[in-house]
């Protein structure tokens, strides 16, 4: 048996790089979000200061997902063979929305002078930065509500369309697209000025809004459709988590509603980790549930331990690497993306 | 069409597709360096003109490659996951480390292409060598994880087929590592050298023949005709590694049916599996044994040798290998002229025929690097890992590949139609650009 310390251990990483996706890339599908619902006087100037934030750090946020699955299926390969069969058709959305949204964003950066092109692309852009983080947060729903069942035959099923479309993961899904478009509403009150700053800050109050709603949706649904999430989420190990992320998401409001702007982005990205490591908490000791826990699922010792050796050495050139990327681009730069 | 089949389409035309962009990735930050490095040398303004121009294109290759990558690490798990979950535990760490070096090359890409007015020139220059040392890495990951395919190593298999004594390590050095790895490695420099170089043929070609243009076709020619003499060497080696580990694929490749004394090299001609002949070849003896074992008088093992159920496809296998092979050789010609013209006949550099060669370049160099992808993974057909593992096995038990991948393809169709119609512009408006600042150059001295 794979020595549990390890498991944790490479389970820990897997949570630090989904941490690192949902705020980074996160924002990046909430600025396509805020995209498609651009509107009144100001829309040219959102739109500009969008593709201006993404510009220069999308590409490196969204390695963030290429990194996960090549974790998974390192340290759990078991638990990434059941998820890409069980999961086939939203999976594939996903990497639809995924080709669609980068491809989409950088030919349009690149199409100034054909507009009906440029507004095209636009679209596809903006339309599957919000099917993307739906469909991630739908298959986290589908997962913790157990619609994910081996075949008996040491294989998986492919979840049916009937349990897909259950009310849970939908609401999960409508949730994590809410959590993008308030995180980067926060993140742009930061990066603009004026009034277009007052346009994002209501869009993070409306964005606030949907969190709360489908937070409050998703808790009932959670209590019938995933009964082992919800258990742990409101009595067990997770409650500590979800009455932080109850406060933090208070405290966003508070912040956001007196134009703070300076410690909303903080507050939000605070929120979005606790609300992560509350669902982690809860889906914990399954990457299947309730049919496959990530220690059955894990490689061998030797395997973890060299893959965790490989981490710590891989992150000592990464961390610097993405501070500088960082420093260069954002903060004190308003310009910040511009060639 | 099978479940199977179109799996196995849809994975090869997103290789196919993915590795044009991902040569790039390789090729260009040298290139670049090579450019920026002369403009901070001789501070001629040409120099700098191109680097920028080059890292313009790049960032449109790059996010173009980044997706295409992407699809590639799903579809291992959403087209192959009975593969994956059989080689994640032995070969998945090449892949994690693949994704650090893949990040490290976004990170220092985006510094590169938006630091131009942020960074100093020499930060900015030196910006190229993580985006060099993330290219070569990337390559050594993933061509190792490929490699193992080829030789798997690293574990062994007891009795009830159960995976015991994992060395990932040992897996990711496995035998055909080191020969696959610099194989690959250079073909993707001499693509990106040829391609750039074909780029500015064509230009000169329509009477643009400034400096601009006859530099950009100087430095992506002098790249790759110094790189291909390595790459023929290293394809020396991996011929004679295949020999040794994959004798039934270098069999194919060859179109060699009979174990034979002093083989001969038959180029192209049409193998029949059932006659066991290839029909209207071109002989040149010896030459397989020499390539083979470095001894005309080496006996090299056919097809024959090993059951008919484990052969690859024979056509295809020994098609790609010859036409890459013969490519490969040839393009060795522009280098050789150019060296006797450059002081000899200079006239010749800018004349036609040199320049049409030279226009042909790029999409020959594609054509071979194409071409030896498909002898590598269609000469180890029809095993996913060589002697253990089948594709057959490997295929996902999810159904509805077929309606994905016409939709994934139509994505692509419309993907490439843009972005070379994107790469065409930008080149006309640089054309525009100059043109406008010549004018305001003229007007005062009228």
């Amino acid at each position: 048996m794979t020595d549990p310390t390890l498991v944790t251990l490479a389970v820990l990483t897997l949570l630090a790089g989904l941490s690192m996706y949902a705020v980074f890339a996160g924002a990046d599908f909430g600025g396509g979000i805020w995209d498609l619902l651009s509107f009144g006087e100001r829309k040219d100037q959102q739109r500009s200061a969008i593709s201006r934030a993404m510009g220069p750090v999308w590409e490196a946020n969204h390695v963030w997902i290429i990194f996960l699955i090549t974790v998974l299926f390192t340290a759990f390969p078991k638990a990434f063979s059941a998820l890409c069969i069980g999961l086939f058709a939203p999976l594939s959305l996903i990497l639809l929305g995924m080709i669609l949204r980068g491809a989409g964003f950088v030919l349009r950066a690149h199409s100034e002078d054909e507009p009906l092109v440029q507004r095209w692309l636009g679209l596809v852009f903006s339309v599957s930065s919000v099917i993307t983080p739906f469909a991630l947060g739908w298959c986290a729903g589908v997962i913790a509500a157990g619609a994910l069942k081996p075949d008996g035959n040491g294989g998986w099923l492919m979840v049916p369309w009937s349990e897909l479309l259950a009310p849970f993961p939908i609401v999960t899904g409508l949730l994590a697209v809410s959590i993008c478009a308030y995180v980067a509403a926060t993140f742009l009150m930061v990066e603009t000025e004026g009034s277009l700053r007052e346009d994002f800050r209501r869009r993070a109050l409306i964005a606030g809004g949907g969190v709360a709603l489908f937070s409050a949706l998703g808790l009932p649904l959670a209590w019938s459709e995933a009964p082992e999430l919800s258990y742990e989420l409101l009595s067990g190990r997770a409650l500590p988590l979800v009455v932080l992320a109850g406060v933090l998401g208070l405290l966003g409001f508070v912040v956001t509603a007196t134009g703070a702007y300076r410690v909303v982005r903080y507050v939000a990205v605070a929120f979005v980790l606790v609300v992560l490591w509350a669902w982690g908490a809860g889906q914990w000791p399954y990457a299947v549930t309730p049919y496959l826990t990530f220690q059955e699922s894990a490689s061998s010792n030797e395997m973890l331990t060299v893959y965790l050796g490989c981490i710590v050495v891989g992150s000592a050139i990464l961390v610097p690497s993405l501070i500088y990327l960082f420093r260069v681009f954002k903060g004190s730069h308003p310009e910040a993306g511009s060639r | 069409m099978s479940e199977l089949m179109a799996a196995r389409i849809q994975m090869g035309s997103s290789l196919a597709f993915h590795i044009c962009f991902a040569v790039l990735g390789i090729g260009m930050p040298a290139l670049l360096m090579i450019a920026e490095g002369l403009w901070l040398r001789t501070r001629n303004e040409v120099y700098r003109d191109l680097a920028r121009t080059w890292s313009k294109a790049f960032a449109v290759t790059f996010g173009i490659g980044a997706i295409s990558g992407t699809m590639l690490s799903f579809e291992l798990g959403l087209l192959w996951p009975r593969f994956m979950e059989f080689a994640g535990g032995i070969i998945g760490m090449p892949f994690s480390l693949e994704g650090f070096a893949f990040f490290i090359e976004a990170i220092f890409l985006a510094i590169y292409l938006y630091g131009w007015n942020r960074l100093t020139p020499c930060a900015h220059f030196l910006c190229g060598i993580p985006l060099v040392v993330g290219g070569f890495l990337s390559t050594f990951f993933i061509v190792s994880a490929n490699a193992w395919m080829n030789t798997p190593a690293g574990f062994t298999l007891d009795a009830n087929g159960a995976i015991t004594n994992i060395d990932p390590i040992a897996a990711m050095l496995n035998p055909a590592f080191p020969t696959q790895y610099s194989h690959m490695l250079f073909a993707a420099l001499v693509c990106s050298g040829f391609a750039l170089a074909s780029v500015y043929a064509a230009g000169m070609l329509r009477g643009r023949k400034d400096e601009y243009h006859r530099k950009g076709l100087a430095i992506g020619l002098v790249f790759a005709a110094i790189v291909l003499p390595i790459q023929l060497v290293t394809g020396d080696l991996i011929a004679q590694q295949v020999t040794e580990n994959q004798p039934l694929k270098l069999a194919t490749m060859e179109g060699l049916y009979k174990t034979t004394e002093g083989a001969p090299l038959t180029l192209f001609g049409i193998p029949n599996d059932e006659k066991q002949e290839v029909v209207g070849g071109v002989e040149i003896p010896y030459l397989l044994s020499i390539l083979a074992y470095n001894n005309p008088n080496a006996t090299v093992q056919g097809m024959e040798e090993f059951p008919e159920e484990n052969w690859p496809n024979t056509l295809i296998v020994h098609t790609a290998y010859d036409l890459m092979i013969t490519i490969g050789s040839a393009l060795m010609l522009p280098g050789l002229i150019a060296l006797y013209a450059w002081r000899r006949r200079p006239r010749w550099l800018e004349a036609k025929p040199f320049l049409l060669m030279m226009v042909a370049t790029g999409p020959a160099a594609y054509i071979c690097m194409e071409t030896g992808w498909i002898t590598t993974e269609s000469g180890r057909q029809p095993w996913a890992i060589y002697n253990v593992l089948k594709v057959e096995d490997s295929v996902t038990t999810a159904t509805g590949i077929l309606g994905w991948f016409i939709l994934f393809s139509a994505v692509y169709l419309v993907i490439t139609v843009l972005m070379i119609s994107i790469l065409l512009r930008m080149a006309r408006k640089r054309r525009q650009r100059l043109a406008a600042a010549e004018l305001a150059v003229e007007v005062p001295g009228d």
